[in-house]
């Protein structure tokens, strides 16, 4: 062949414009006659453009209707919002939230590594501040300045538990701490809003029991008698000042238990604290969301912790509690989210559940107040006495841990729309020694 | 309004039969360009898909095509399948093109073509370089003009000329090697 290294740009607008004479309809023969000597090394090029023209038709393409589905389904979902925009993300309505830890941790993309990486930071600032920062936090309640890196701490370990087993033994010992708070904060008569989740496991005229721990319950309270033991309950309440703990919104998660427990720790027999009649008559409701608020009416009826099985399991639970330490290791399956009180505190645009927020002052502020005794405090607990921990930790708040709202966002670059400003055409014909007239018209 | 214009601009509105309309006419395209430069078929279909639902969206925000619609939907096709390659952290063309060649039983383009003749180019086509392919690809065989190749390709109609003669300098080439050494077998 008699080809040039380069093409010259005679070459290659000579090569374009045989092209468009052929796709106008020329026949092979005249456009090689009409490039004279130039025809040596068109000839096989233009051959060759025709074959890989004939080639269409051999190549078989996967069926379109995988595409064409997704394509609906896209459609679809840009329906329903205003047509011209793109559905936006879900924004707080406050920008701190964006940037919380537990935002962070939870995202679905940073788990693991990031809860590592902080749990190691946050273990090495404590060594290195002397007494150890989450040591520290270990004896702290709600309300306290270190309370926040106790359960940030926990729920780091939850992140990296290496297994589901030792996740729920975590589970089960955070939960006991939880418990445990409760009771420190019932002694010191401080103030606290607390949620529990779980079975009920006595009920009473003027009380109500759920993983051991007893809150006074209107007698007269709306629909309570569909609350029946062993149904499962979300109880928001608080510690009041007598230190008692008053429930003020009763949520029935779950009429009665799926299946008998087969431990009777769970559930203990009625007999030990005797129903009210209208709790026992009534057939258990259908409906796993019924919601029962109750109006809170702080009762003097002190303490009732008397279930000699609950106790046991409580020791139990305790022993548990030894080893808790042991090992995080990498599991960041993050259900447990709603468990933080890192996003509660985050800031007014939170998912907390219940009626109190407005009264909850920002506790990483509260400084040197668990002096205040009307500082009002909030924590969760969720426990499951008959360790059926299968998605229970996501009943309460919903915990939006990233949420993937960004979706599909981040490829977004230029798609190419309109490929700059730059091929306005008339651009590159100046270098082509002014052969080239119609030389794009070849087009189908 | 041309044709294509009424069809993207019901595909903008959301009309299904304008959206399968709007698939129709640019499938087949699509998927030949993503099959030429991805071998295996469920990621050409799973791009494909991609490629549409990204051409809705830039529809929808109104920066769709400036001259061509398929130069508009090539270009995207082009950013999808880049992308594609970038998530998979993608090496050197040399050793895609290479893997291409020699893993012929995942290549489905091998598998559908009878002819060893077409076998023959579809390989050749291979072994150039991705500008020099996708050129071949869009020019001749989609048939697309200088302005829609330079659209999608995002660069001068001056430089697709001179893409498109080197691409098939180099393809008559790789040919005629061929042929030789068929010649001499």
């Amino acid at each position: 062949m008699t080809m040039n290294n380069e093409p010259t740009f005679n070459q290659a607008d000579q090569f374009d414009e045989a092209l468009a004479l052929l796709a106008a309809g020329l026949s092979m023969a005249e456009v090689l006659a009409e490039a004279g000597e130039d025809a040596v090394w068109l000839r096989p090029m233009l051959e060759l453009a025709a074959e890989v023209d004939g080639l269409k038709p051999a190549l078989a393409v996967p069926p379109p209707q995988p595409s064409l589905d997704r394509l609906l389904a896209h459609a679809e979902t840009l329906t329903a919002p205003a047509p011209t925009n793109r559905p936006q993300p879900v924004r707080h309505h406050s920008a701190w939230p964006r940037f919380t830890l537990s935002r962070l941790l939870f995202s679905t993309g940073l788990s693991t590594a990031i809860a590592v990486t902080l749990l190691l930071f946050i273990c090495g600032l404590g060594s290195l501040l002397g007494g150890g920062l989450v040591l520290a936090a270990e004896g702290s309640l709600p309300g306290q300045a270190l309370y926040p890196i106790k359960r940030l701490s926990e729920t780091i370990q939850l992140n990296v538990a290496p297994d589901i087993r030792q996740r729920q033994r975590l589970e089960e010992t955070f939960n006991q701490r939880r418990l445990e708070e409760v009771d420190r904060l019932t002694e010191s008569n401080e103030t606290a809003s607390v949620t529990i989740t779980g079975r009920i496991e006595a009920l009473t005229e003027t009380s109500i029991t759920i993983n051991g721990v007893t809150l006074n319950l209107a007698p007269k309270a709306a629909q309570r008698e569909n609350l029946v033991v062993g149904a499962r309950v979300r109880i928001e309440g608080e510690t009041n000042a007598t230190g008692e703990l008053d429930a003020s919104t009763v949520t029935l998660l779950e009429p009665l238990p799926p299946t008998p427990t087969p431990t009777a720790t769970s559930t203990p027999l009625p007999t030990a604290t005797p129903l009210p009649p209208t709790a026992t008559a009534t057939p258990v409701g259908q409906s796993t969301s019924d919601i029962i608020k109750i109006i809170p009416t702080p009762l003097p009826s002190p303490m009732q912790d008397n279930d000699a099985t609950d106790d046991d399991e409580r020791d139990e639970r305790d022993s548990d509690e030894a080893d808790d330490n042991s090992g995080p290791g990498s599991n960041n399956s993050g259900s447990s989210n709603d468990n933080t009180p890192d996003e509660d505190n985050s800031g007014p645009g939170s998912s907390n559940s219940g009626s109190d927020d407005d009264s909850v002052p920002d506790v990483d502020n509260s400084g040197p107040g668990n002096a205040e005794d009307d500082d009002v405090r909030e924590f969760e607990i969720t426990v499951e006495p008959d360790n059926d921990n299968s998605g229970s930790s996501g009943s309460g708040s919903d915990d939006n841990s990233g949420s993937g709202s960004s979706g599909s966002d981040d490829d977004h670059h230029d798609d190419n729309s309109g490929s700059g400003s730059s091929n306005s055409g008339s651009d590159d014909d100046d270098d082509n020694s002014g052969k080239g007239g119609g030389d794009d018209d070849d087009d189908d | 309004m041309t044709n294509e214009q009424v069809l993207l601009e019901k595909a903008k509105q959301l009309n299904p039969d304008g959206l399968r309309e709007f698939h129709r006419r640019f499938y087949a395209m699509v998927a030949r360009y993503v099959q030429f430069k991805v071998g295996d078929p469920r990621t050409v279909e799973d791009l494909c898909g991609e490629i549409f639902v990204r051409a809705l969206e830039a529809l929808r925000r109104g920066s769709a095509w400036r001259d061509s619609p398929q130069g508009w939907i090539m270009g995207i096709a082009r950013n999808v399948v880049a992308d594609h390659y970038r998530h998979r952290e993608r090496v050197s063309e040399v050793e895609l093109d290479e893997q291409l060649t020699s893993a012929e039983q995942m290549n489905p383009l091998q598998q559908a073509i009878q002819s060893e003749r077409n076998r023959e180019l579809v390989e050749a086509i291979q072994q150039l370089t991705d500008e020099q392919r996708e050129v071949i690809v869009l020019r001749f065989m989609e048939g697309l003009d200088i302005q829609s190749v330079a659209q999608a390709l995002d660069k001068k109609p001056g430089a697709i000329k001179g893409l498109q003669f080197r691409a098939m300098r180099t393809l008559a080439q790789l040919m005629q090697s061929r042929s030789m050494e068929e010649d001499v077998i």
